[in-house]
Formats: structure tokens, C-alpha cells, sequence
């Protein structure tokens, strides 16, 4: 049977989530329908991803076809609209929604089919396509009706406003007409889904320049998008500036629109050089007919650049650069629902449109001259720069590795257990790294509800998030679990009352596959456990009901005969702070044949870390010198993941611990958490 | 102009613009980028003082005192450092290293804000990367020099060149590895340093 009730508690349990997304509305119910009808749920995702590029390419053909009549001219739009770096960026950022972008250019379609001939027919096609954007993405519906008033106000000036009385500007005037009464229209239609806008899209911050040039308030609100502040201490002040400040980070900068690549991170994504080549080079060919594209392209790529002017992309703006705000800040500050779209570098999609098309226009001027040659050949050409652009272009996205869409052994073993809502450790409250993201997908083999989510974005959802786990001792301690200093304090009655909620299961991780595709920079680290963690887990649950090697399962129902609180504070842990480890300096340990390393001399019972190599095991060990003791033993390592290591010293007195390369060339070893448990 | 005119002027005016203008501009607003703020010097922070002195004699807080004895000191050992390291090679071997500076990939380091500057980080990871993690005491340098910026950032470039080119034998990586950290240590002093004396001399700059 269908559920049609929009909160959820399988995600985000028990307080629940809202699934009704106003932008993704008719994403989910295509995708919906698809996976209803038996499609797997990957090759779903992966259609609807494909179907946005297709898309794409053929509505702003179909644009150009209309504005030029030619096949061959609109191949030129159609190859730009669909190859600009914002589309493979935000297809690789998985917002599939916004890679749905032809939707501008059908609608920009049904603008120019009103003007040429209006008829009620063409009314009704030029407000049901801006109607429908609302269902499919927010940002859209407000591009739209932007690109729809620079359209509007481009026909006036080029009519020209004192002549549109006279009787020969009857259809000019029946045209703007009806694109004003489409666009008002389409408003109307989209009016019930406000109130659910307003709820997803809280009210926005003033943009504060200040805010943008102070580091530490800059590190303040990184604290906050990394994860990596306490969350008992977040507020609605701190939450406001931390989105204030994203208008910022996602506004792009001089050197992005100069360098014009394909970048991994949509941040810093553009309209891509190609589509401005094409642009000026249609500007160049058709001259006048192109005017009106290339200033609406012109505007778009300007408000691209946010509030303050930002030369170098730098993440803090120099305290000058404020001095002069740039137009998006007065449309942010003044125009109605503007504030809404807070990501100034989307607003490229409108100036790819245009530039695509007046490529096309300049194609045509180009197919219909009898003193050129054939465009066909130039075509190709295009097509094949177009198309081989994310092999060689900037972070080169056909170079990245696929996403592994395998789930993990132990996510089959929960799915055997019985009912109760699932704690996945450590608790992350910002999508930070791949294994956070992919909670959700492991969901849907094990069906068990669960506490973690990557979907507290919004400002609203983190506090409810917050008010939950701020009350509860042992949800406070495992958020964040693997950064959080010692000590941590359990108490028995909050375990007590997470098994009155319903809450059964927590799963912890041994080995995680390392992050070849990070998220937020190299964040893999905020996943790995350290040793004060796994002996908090040991002490609250006792022996794990399930331990495959790689991943554990506790019971909760273990810790429900604890009757004093646990406390590890974490004082006979000595933390070796090494000076290759890749979190905080970077260094990598690279041992050559023989070569040995010395990582700790003294007492000691155990030596912990998490170590990561592309190496076999056997080629990295550890060796352990002490009195009347020399022992060497391989480091348990999983080529290509994060393992968490726990060796036992097995010496008495003061021990010397080393790492040896025992390859036949060179080991890379990452390490990290390097600890000795005295 | 007719079209194939325009076409032929537009298309050299799009050539100048991808392979001339955009990565020059590019690659200069890169560069400015890696200009870092001044670091303090012991003579830059007291001719301050004595600029805001009142009587031409400043008065000077004997935890300021204190703090800038230690920003001298500090700056001696990075010197005395920065010299062990690059007189580590015979003269002949440096003066190849400088020659072929301009080979060496860009810093790894650059505008990190966990360092200092990003020259002293990339050797120690240049080295580990090309030699392995071996390390050996530096000798003391028995060099002196002025200790002037300029001198030392081209010092540890030819360091630098020596690693990338494979100049250095294994000891004498061992021993590059050993003193780049030794001052990566002086140097996060430095920094740590730097920023109490930016906070204490805030009111009076």
C-alpha cells in the first residue's frame, strides 16, 4: 500500500522527518514510480541523472530550433547547454534535481513561441512550463521568472515603449500580455506549495560583509559545516550565520569564471569557458540578433559573483572587497523570495541558456552566408571539445572512480536481528564524510529504523536534531564520538530511556573503505573510532552480538544491568601525536625497504591506530624492542581501507615500538589516532 | 567586415584570450594569493614601539620584553637552521640545485593554514616521499649569515631543488628530514609566538 504521510520516522527516529521536498517533488515521484514498477533502485537514480542531461540537451535545441530554424544550428545550443561544468558538477554532487536544468531553457522555449505568435494555446504551454519547474526545483522556478522579466524588459526596450500603441504593435502587445499574464498565472499555481517553501527554506539571514572578512567567525561556522562542534553549544544565532555565510562560499569568484573548468566541487562550477567561447563567438557572427542573450547572459554571470566582489575564491574576503556590493546583494537584501536562492553560482544556468542560444543564432548567421563553407565539419569539432571536456578539463570527472554501490556484510546481519531502531557510531549531524551519506542507502537492506541522517541541512531540523540528543548523556556522547575528547560520562537511566523510545541495535565500524570521493575535503577521519571510544562501547555493552572482523553490533538490552555511570576519562591513554599523521600535518610515512620508524618509546600494554595503505599485508610491520624482547609481526592491514589496529605490546618495562617497510619497493602507510594504552 | 572576417577576427581574439590573457590573469591572481601576511621581525615590532613612544624611548611591558628576546631567539635558530641545511651539499652540488629551481613542482603547502610558510612543510614531505622516513641529527651550522628573507626563502628552495633533483644521498636525506622538522618545530613556535604578540600589540599598532 502507498503511504501518503510525508513524515518519517525510519530516518532521523524517533523525531521524525518531512519528506514532502518542494524542489524535488516530481524527481520522487518519477523516481517513486520507477522503483514502484521494479527498477532497481541504482539504475533509477542513474536514469533519472541520465535523463536530466538528455533533457537538457534537447530543450535548448529546441530553443534554438525555434529562434534559428535549423537542426544543425540548434545542435550548437543543445552540445553547450549540455555540456557546461555546472551540470557534471551538481550530477556528481548527486542533485540530480538540478542537472534537470532544461527545464529553463523550455521554458525561455515557450517565451519566444508566445512573443512570435501568441494564442491561448501557447498561454497555456508558456505557464504550465513554468508551473511545472516549481515541482522540480525551487531555485528553477525563481531563475525562471528572472530570465521571464529580463525577457520581458529586453522585448520592451527592443519594441520600444512609446510605439507599443501603435496599431501595427497589436500582436507585440497581445505577446507581452500574455507573458505577463503566463508568469502571473504559473504564480497562482505555485501559490499553495509556498507555505511549503517557507518550511523548507527557512527565513534567510541579511548578508553581513563583515561576517564574511572575520576568521574566526569563519572557523566558527567551518566548526559547525565540518561536524566538529560541540552540538550541545549550537544555537539559532550560530545556525543563522552559519547560512549567512554560505551565500559566500557559494558565490563564485574572478578566477573560477577565468579559468572556466570542470570542477568537482559545484561551489566553484561555472558556465564553463566553452559556453562563453560559443557566446561571443555567436555574438561575433549575428551581431545585433544576439544583444539581448548576451546581456541577459551578461547580468546572469554578474549576479553569479554574490554580494562582494571575490578576485581569487579566496574563503575569506578581504575586508575591502565589502566596500562594494555587487547587485545580487541588493536583490538578496530587497526583492521578494530572492533571498531564497542563496547559491549565487546556479544562477549560471541562466547565462548558459543564453549563451548556448546565441552560439546557435550565430550558427545560423553562419549556415544561412553563401560566402562561408560548411558548418558541418565545425560541428564535429565542437561536439568532440564539448563531449571530451570532463576527460581533460580541470578535476577531470570521467577520471573519478565510480561509486561502489556494494553494501557491507554487516548490513545484512542487522537485517536478520530483531525489530528496534538502529545508532550508527560515531553520530554525525553534517554530511560530512561517504559513510554518513550512505546511511540511508544501507537502510534499505537492513529496514531497520534509524537515528542518523545526512539530511539535517536545514537550520530548523539541526535544532530539533540538537534538543533531542542534548538530553540524553550517551546520544551526547556519540555525536562527534570520534573527535570528542575524554572524558565521557554515560548514565545508566539514559540508556534505560533510549530503549524505552525503542531504540535497539548500535553498529560500529573496524574498517572503512577510504574516501575516494570525499565531500568536505579529507574528512574520512571523523568516522574513525578511536581507542577511548571502542573502550566507552566495550564498558555500556559488553561482548558485541554480532562482530564480522570489520563491523560490530551491540545490544542494547546489555547495558540495561549497568548501575553506575560509566566513566573513561581517558588518563592512561598516551596520545603520540606523530608527526606523518595525514590529520594534521598531511606528511605521509613513506618507508623504503628495511627503513624503520620509531613511534613510541616507554611502558605500554597495547599500541592503537587507525592505518590506511594501497599495500599488501606483510609489506608493513610492526616491531616491538624491549628487554629480552624483539618481536615483529605484520600490521593487519585491508588494502585500500581504514583499519582500526589493536596490538598487544605482550613486554614488560620500557619498549621501543617501530614501523618497518618490508617491501620489495617503497609503502605509502596513512596513520592516524596513534595511541599506547599504558 | 563580412562574416568571414568577423569570424576569422573573433576566432583570434577567443585564441589570445584562452592561451594568453586568461591564464596570465589567472595565474596572477594565484599568485597573490600566496602572499601570506608579513612576518613579525624583532626590528619591524620595536620600530613600531618606538614610532608610538611618546618620549622616543618606548615603554615597553617586560612581558612584551620578554616575548620579543624570544622572537629573536627564535628567528637565530630558524636561521641557523635554514643555513645547516643548505650547506649540507658541497658548493658545486647547491650551485646545480639553484639552476634547476625552476623545475621544481609548486609548493604542496601553499596557503595551509596549519604552517608557517609553505617551504619548510614541503621539504619535510618531498623528502619522505623521495628517501623514506629516515632520520639523522643535523650538525650545527658553522655558517653565519645576515638571516635577511629573501636569502633564506632561496636557501630553502635550493634545499628544495636538491630533493626533487635526487642530489642528496640517503644520510644526507636522513639528516634534511631531521632538520626540516627541527624547523617546522622552531617555526610553529614562531607562529604560536607571532599571534600573542599581534593580540598583546593590537591596542598599540
Amino acid at each position: 500500500m502507498w503511504d501518503w504521510n510525508p513524515m518519517t520516522t525510519e530516518i532521523l527516529f524517533p523525531i521524525g522527518y518531512n519528506l514532502w521536498s518542494f524542489g524535488h517533488m516530481a524527481l520522487q515521484l518519477i523516481g517513486g514510480v520507477l522503483v514502484a514498477i521494479g527498477v532497481p533502485l541504482i539504475v533509477s537514480y542513474n536514469l533519472l541523472l541520465l535523463a536530466g542531461c538528455w533533457t537538457s540537451a534537447l530543450a535548448a535545441h529546441a530553443l534554438a530550433r525555434e529562434l534559428t530554424g535549423s537542426h544543425l544550428a540548434a545542435f550548437v545550443a543543445g552540445t553547450t547547454f549540455a555540456t557546461t561544468p555546472y551540470l557534471y558538477a551538481e550530477g556528481g554532487a548527486g542533485c540530480i534535481e538540478l542537472v534537470a536544468a532544461g527545464l529553463i531553457p523550455l521554458y525561455v522555449f515557450c517565451l519566444v513561441r508566445v512573443m512570435r505568435v501568441p494564442s491561448t494555446k501557447r498561454f497555456f504551454q508558456a505557464t504550465l512550463s513554468l508551473a511545472i519547474i516549481g515541482l522540480f526545483n525551487w531555485y528553477y522556478t525563481l531563475f525562471a521568472g528572472m530570465f521571464g522579466v529580463a525577457f520581458l524588459m529586453w522585448q520592451l526596450i527592443e519594441i520600444g515603449p512609446t510605439s507599443l500603441k501603435r496599431p501595427d504593435r497589436n500582436l507585440h502587445r497581445k505577446g507581452l500580455l500574455m507573458v505577463v499574464g503566463s508568469m502571473l498565472l504559473a504564480a497562482a499555481l505555485n501559490a499553495p506549495l509556498i507555505a511549503e517553501a517557507r518550511r523548507e527554506t527557512p527565513q534567510r539571514p541579511g548578508l553581513s560583509a563583515s561576517l564574511f572578512a572575520d576568521e574566526i567567525a569563519f572557523e566558527e561556522v567551518r566548526s559547525v559545516t565540518n561536524g566538529s562542534h560541540p552540538i550541545d553549544e549550537l544555537n539559532e544565532a550560530l545556525l543563522e550565520r552559519v547560512d549567512a555565510i554560505q551565500v559566500h562560499f557559494n558565490s563564485t569568484s574572478i578566477r573560477s569564471l577565468l579559468d572556466g573548468k570542470f570542477e568537482v566541487n559545484p561551489l566553484h562550477s561555472t558556465p564553463g569557458k566553452l559556453a562563453y567561447v560559443v557566446g561571443f563567438l555567436g555574438l561575433v557572427a549575428a551581431g545585433r540578433r544576439t544583444w539581448g542573450w548576451i546581456a541577459i547572459s551578461a547580468g546572469a554571470t554578474l549576479l553569479t559573483l554574490g554580494p562582494y566582489l571575490n578576485i581569487s575564491g579566496a574563503l575569506l574576503l578581504s575586508s575591502s572587497a565589502s566596500d562594494w556590493p555587487l547587485p545580487y546583494y541588493w536583490a538578496h537584501e530587497y526583492l521578494p523570495f530572492f533571498a531564497k536562492a542563496y547559491r549565487p553560482y546556479r544562477i549560471g544556468i541562466i547565462a548558459s541558456t543564453a549563451l548556448s542560444t546565441a552560439g546557435a543564432i550565430g550558427a545560423a548567421a553562419w549556415i544561412r552566408s553563401s560566402t562561408m563553407p560548411r558548418i558541418q565539419p565545425v560541428l564535429v569539432v565542437l561536439a568532440l571539445v564539448a563531449f571530451s571536456q570532463p576527460h581533460w578539463s580541470g578535476d577531470m570527472p570521467s577520471q573519478r572512480p565510480l561509486a561502489d554501490a556494494s553494501v557491507q556484510d554487516i548490513y545484512s546481519d542487522l537485517a536478520e536481528l530483531d525489530e528496534g531502531a538502529v545508532i550508527e557510531l560515531p553520530i554525525q549531524y553534517q554530511p560530512v564524510t561517504t559513510a554518513n551519506a550512505r546511511t540511508q542507502y544501507n537502510q534499505t537492506v537492513h529496514r531497520h529504523p534509524i537515528l542518523n541522517s545526512n539530511q539535517l541541512i536545514r537550520r530548523t531540523d539541526l535544532l530539533r536534531f540538537r534538543d533531542f540528543v542534548a538530553d540524553n548523556s550517551a546520544l551526547q556522547t556519540f555525536v562527534d564520538l570520534s573527535r570528542k575528547d575524554t572524558p565521557y560520562i554515560v548514565e545508566p537511566q539514559d540508556l534505560h530511556a533510549l530503549k524505552k523510545i525503542g531504540f535497539r541495535w548500535l553498529v560500529a565500524h573496524r574498517t572503512i573503505p577510504e574516501d575516494t570521493v570525499s565531500l568536505a575535503g579529507e574528512m574520512v577521519h571523523a568516522d574513525l573510532l578511536p581507542v577511548e571510544a571502542w573502550q566507552l562501547l566495550s564498558e555500556l555493552f559488553g561482548e558485541p552480538v554480532v562482530d564480522n572482523g570489520e563491523s560490530v553490533i551491540w545490544d542494547l538490552e546489555n547495558a540495561l544491568s549497568l548501575q553506575a555511570p560509566v566513566h573513561i576519562d581517558g588518563e592512561n591513554i598516551i596520545d603520540l601525536g606523530l608527526i606523518f599523521d595525514p590529520v594534521e600535518t598531511g606528511f605521509p610515512l613513506v618507508l623504503f625497504p628495511g627503513q624503520a620508524v620509531s613511534v613510541y618509546e616507554g611502558e605500554g600494554e597495547r599500541f592503537t591506530a587507525w592505518v590506511h595503505t594501497q599495500n599488501q599485508e606483510g609489506e608493513t610491520t610492526f616491531r616491538i624492542e624491549g628487554p629480552g624482547i624483539v618481536r615483529e609481526e605484520p600490521l593487519p592491514i585491508q588494502p585500500g581501507h581504514w583499519q582500526y589496529i589493536d596490538i598487544p605490546i605482550d613486554g614488560e618495562g620500557r619498549i621501543n615500538l617501530k614501523i618497518v617497510g618490508r617491501a620489495e619497493g617503497p609503502v605509502r602507510l596513512n596513520i592516524t589516532q596513534a595511541k599506547v594504552v599504558k | 567586415m563580412n562574416l568571414p572576417q568577423r569570424i576569422f577576427w573573433g576566432s583570434f581574439a577567443v585564441c589570445a584570450w584562452l592561451f594568453v590573457v586568461t591564464p596570465s590573469l589567472s595565474d596572477a591572481i594565484h599568485r597573490s594569493t600566496l602572499e601570506g601576511p608579513e612576518p613579525f621581525s624583532v626590528s619591524t615590532v620595536r620600530s613600531i614601539l618606538f614610532e608610538n613612544g611618546d618620549t622616543g624611548a618606548p615603554d615597553i611591558d617586560p612581558d612584551l620584553k620578554e616575548m620579543l628576546s624570544e622572537l629573536a631567539a627564535l628567528e637565530l635558530a630558524e636561521n641557523e637552521r635554514v643555513t645547516a641545511l643548505w650547506s649540507l651539499v658541497d658548493i658545486d652540488t647547491r650551485t646545480l640545485a639553484l639552476e634547476k629551481i625552476g623545475a621544481v613542482p609548486p609548493l604542496t603547502y601553499a596557503v595551509d593554514p596549519r604552517f608557517f610558510d609553505p617551504l619548510t612543510p614541503s621539504i619535510v614531505q618531498r623528502t619522505i616521499e623521495a628517501y623514506g622516513f629516515t632520520l639523522e641529527p643535523l650538525p650545527r651550522s658553522t655558517l653565519t649569515q645576515r638571516g635577511e628573507a629573501g636569502d633564506q626563502r632561496e636557501q630553502l628552495m635550493t634545499v628544495l631543488s636538491l630533493i626533487h633533483h635526487d642530489l642528496l644521498s640517503q644520510e644526507q636525506a636522513a639528516m634534511t628530514l631531521q632538520g626540516a622538522m627541527d624547523l617546522l618545530d622552531l617555526q610553529m613556535k614562531r607562529k604560536t609566538l607571532e599571534e600573542r604578540l599581534r593580540s598583546q600589540l593590537e591596542d598599540q599598532l
